[in-house]
């Protein structure tokens, strides 16, 4: 985790997610689990891809029988649980950047407000529970 | 321009304020809210392409302040006006409204004050336009960060899109506390917070992840868009700060809309996830100053209480999507001020519309200008001002990438397979179902029929009426009636006042013997009592054929209940 040193572009992320669901591959194992899923990439671009998650640290590779073999080094989940405080200020005011559009509008609502929310829900909660056990 | 300027932002305060009227009706829907917004906020930045025939009310001329009644940010204008004033000529009327503004006033130098204001406005504008690309570039490297999303959730959402009926946009993961967001730079990308995929309730998300995709649906990336490029321009105009508020709003509770009917058992979990993450982005301490969003708070309250009881429609009616379209019609063009007539240009150059025609004029005005020593440095600005606005405004410039997103929009919202067009198919089903068989209006024609039958047919009342109107006719005229014995009595009268017995005919008898008795006397008195004889004669004469006309009334009478009876046997028979 510690080892992750930059973030991924399109193609590395493609590349990673064949890996996570590869499971531990060969490059060209991985070249035709990518190429099922509909990319056409050659395999010198999928050994790039590789040989750059493992500089970023995303991924180490061993020696296996005279080839290389590629494993993730982190999992999803560790990166999910990740929190990000450089990233997040541009992603939490993300809905006043031009071309986006965020799910709620503005990032700061006060305890009352939310209160207030949640008292609205939990009625709608006791009503339909209500309705149900009818 | 800011002749410009003012008249836009006139007719867009028309519309917003009709937008704000109808809003007030409660039967139209978030959808068809924004429909009338987007108005507005088209009108913001559709340049006058079109003039329309008629003069438009000159409001700017008078509602504009002293201070800025004069300038004209139009350097060609500048130009004329200039050079006639050190000509002191006055007979040329210059082409633009613009210029037609009344002489300045002594000790102000309102032209240098118009371009100031142009060139300050060009300046923040631009200022703008690079802290925006700023954002947009830093927000797209941070989008290095996010994760390829799992299987499961690209399913989820090509199953919802499939649903929506739209393309599945990528998804990624951010590893963050931000909010779900649609990012449209490039191909369309779903941004999901790692926090949702990994601990939120499922119908939850889906409904979270419907509500973005209905932005996809509805095309509210587009608008998004047009509002990027209009907030370049309107950066000082309240008119354009309210409508991107409005739409704003609207967008989110029509898809919210789109959410629930999506995933309708998801009204209690999207409420609870869309308030999962309003407080995750609260206690978020953000390195970058709060971004406070007047209301937010109200706002969400009202999202919150329209999914957990809501049942509008999330769809645009025909009449809001019709009348929309003719209040377009009506706003979008340009009025041509002053009735001048519209620049002539080439199909080419037209489209561009007719900035760029006057970006040339400005650069006539140059070569123009720079015969004169004096005005070298002054064309040499405005040469300056014309490239910019080139840059600006010209080939490949966001403006013109923003007029194509603005005709594709249109092509998405009206064009075929769009709603409109969808809407305008579905018509012809509906008018068959409202009018066609087994539909109410032919229901109710049968029923018209019955009820016709029923008031005027065999039973009815209209029937017993014309019945009994029968029966009174022969009451009062048939045998035993009134009128009979009336007419009984008239032949008695008759008989005794004619008859046999009677003083009429005892005078005849005494008139006979005078006759007698006169015979001998004259042939003429003879003669007179032939004629009163055949007058007595034709007196019983009269007496016979009323008699006779009596008669025939009554035979008739007597046909008339005839038929009545056969009627009414027939009525008991079809009754039975």
């Amino acid at each position: 985790m510690d080892e992750i040193k930059a973030g991924l572009s399109d193609a590395e992320r493609e590349a990673l997610n064949a890996l996570w669901d590869h499971g531990p591959g060969t490059v060209r194992q991985l070249l035709e689990l990518i190429e099922a899923r509909g990319r056409k990439w050659v395999y010198s671009t999928v050994a790039t891809l590789l040989r750059r998650l493992e500089s970023k640290g995303y991924a180490t590779s061993e020696s296996v029988n005279g080839s290389l073999v590629y494993r993730a080094a982190v999992s999803r989940e560790d990166l999910l649980d990740r929190r990000l405080k450089e990233a997040a200020a541009e992603l939490c005011d993300g809905a006043a950047v031009p071309l986006v559009l965020a799910l709620v509008q503005g990032n700061r609502f006060t305890s009352e407000e939310l209160d207030r929310i949640r008292r609205i829900i939990d009625e709608a909660k006791t009503k339909v529970v209500r309705r149900k056990e009818r | 321009m800011l002749g410009w300027s003012a008249q836009t932002t006139v007719i867009a305060m028309v519309l917003a304020a009709i937008a704000i009227l109808a809003s007030r009706s409660r039967r139209l829907g978030p959808a068809a809210r924004h429909v009338l917004w987007l108005v507005v906020m088209i009108k913001l930045v559709a340049p006058p392409v079109v003039n329309w025939p008629w003069s438009p009310p000159k409001l700017w001329v008078t509602a504009r302040p002293a201070s800025i009644a004069a300038p004209t940010a139009h350097p060609i204008v500048n130009q004329q006006t200039v050079r006639e004033d050190r000509e002191a000529t006055i007979d040329e009327t210059p082409a633009r409204p613009t210029v037609a503004t009344p002489a300045p006033p002594i000790g102000w130098n309102f032209d240098l004050l118009g371009q100031g204001l142009f060139g300050l406005w060009l300046g923040i504008s631009a200022t703008i336009a690079v802290w925006q690309v700023g954002r947009i570039v830093r927000f797209q490297r941070r989008l290095a960060w996010a994760i390829p999303a799992p299987e499961w959730l690209v399913q989820e959402v090509r199953d919802l899109s499939v649903q929506l009926g739209v393309r599945a946009p990528e998804i990624l993961v951010l590893p963050d506390l931000a909010p779900p967001m649609l990012w449209f730079l490039g191909r369309t990308k779903l941004l999901v917070p790692g926090r949702l995929v990994s601990n939120a309730d499922l119908l939850g998300l889906r409904a979270i992840l419907a509500h973005e995709l209905a932005h996809l649906r509805r095309g509210d990336h587009w608008v998004r868009r047009l509002d990027f490029f209009a907030g370049l321009i309107w950066w000082w105009n309240p008119v354009y700060w309210l409508t991107r508020e409005r739409l704003g709003t609207e967008a989110e509770l029509a898809c919210d809309e789109w959410a629930i009917r999506t995933v309708p058992d998801g009204r209690v979990s999207y409420a609870e996830a869309l308030l999962d993450v309003c407080r995750t982005l609260s206690t978020t301490r953000s390195p970058a100053p709060a971004l406070g969003v007047a209301g937010a708070g109200r706002f969400l309250e009202r999202r919150v209480n329209m999914i957990l009881q809501n049942h509008a429609p999330s769809r645009i009616s025909v009449p809001v999507l019709l009348g929309a379209g003719v209040l377009a019609l009506l706003a979008l063009p340009g009025w041509s001020a002053a009735g001048s007539p519209p620049a002539k240009s080439n199909d080419s150059a037209s489209k561009e519309g007719k900035i760029l025609v006057s970006s040339a004029t400005i650069a006539d005005a140059t070569i123009v200008a720079s015969d004169d020593d004096d005005e070298k440095d002054d064309a040499a600005t405005k040469a300056e001002i014309a490239k910019e606005l080139k840059n600006e405004l010209g080939p490949g410039s966001d403006f013109q990438k923003a007029m194509k997103n603005v005709g594709e929009e249109l092509k998405k919202e009206l064009g075929p397979g769009s709603d409109f067009e969808k809407e305008m198919k579905n018509l012809g089903p509906e008018l068959q179902k409202e009018l066609g068989p087994g539909s109410d209006f032919e229901k109710e024609m049968k029923n018209l029929g019955e009820e016709l039958q029923k008031e005027l047919g065999p039973g009815s009342d209209f029937q017993k009426n014309i019945l009994s109107k029968a029966k009174e006719i022969e009451k009062r005229f048939g045998p035993g009636s009134d009128f009979e014995r009336k007419m009984q009595r008239l032949g008695q009268k008759m008989a005794t006042k004619y008859g046999e017995g009677s003083e009429f005919a005892e005078k005849m008898k005494k008139v006979k013997k005078d006759a007698k008795t006169v015979k001998t006397s004259s042939d003429t008195s003879s003669e007179k009592k032939e004629k009163t004889k055949t007058k007595a004669q034709k007196k019983t004469g009269a007496s016979k054929s009323k008699a006779r006309d009596l008669k025939a009334l009554r035979s008739q009478i007597d046909e008339l209940n005839a038929k009545l009876k056969k009627l009414e046997e027939g009525d008991r028979e079809e009754d039975e």
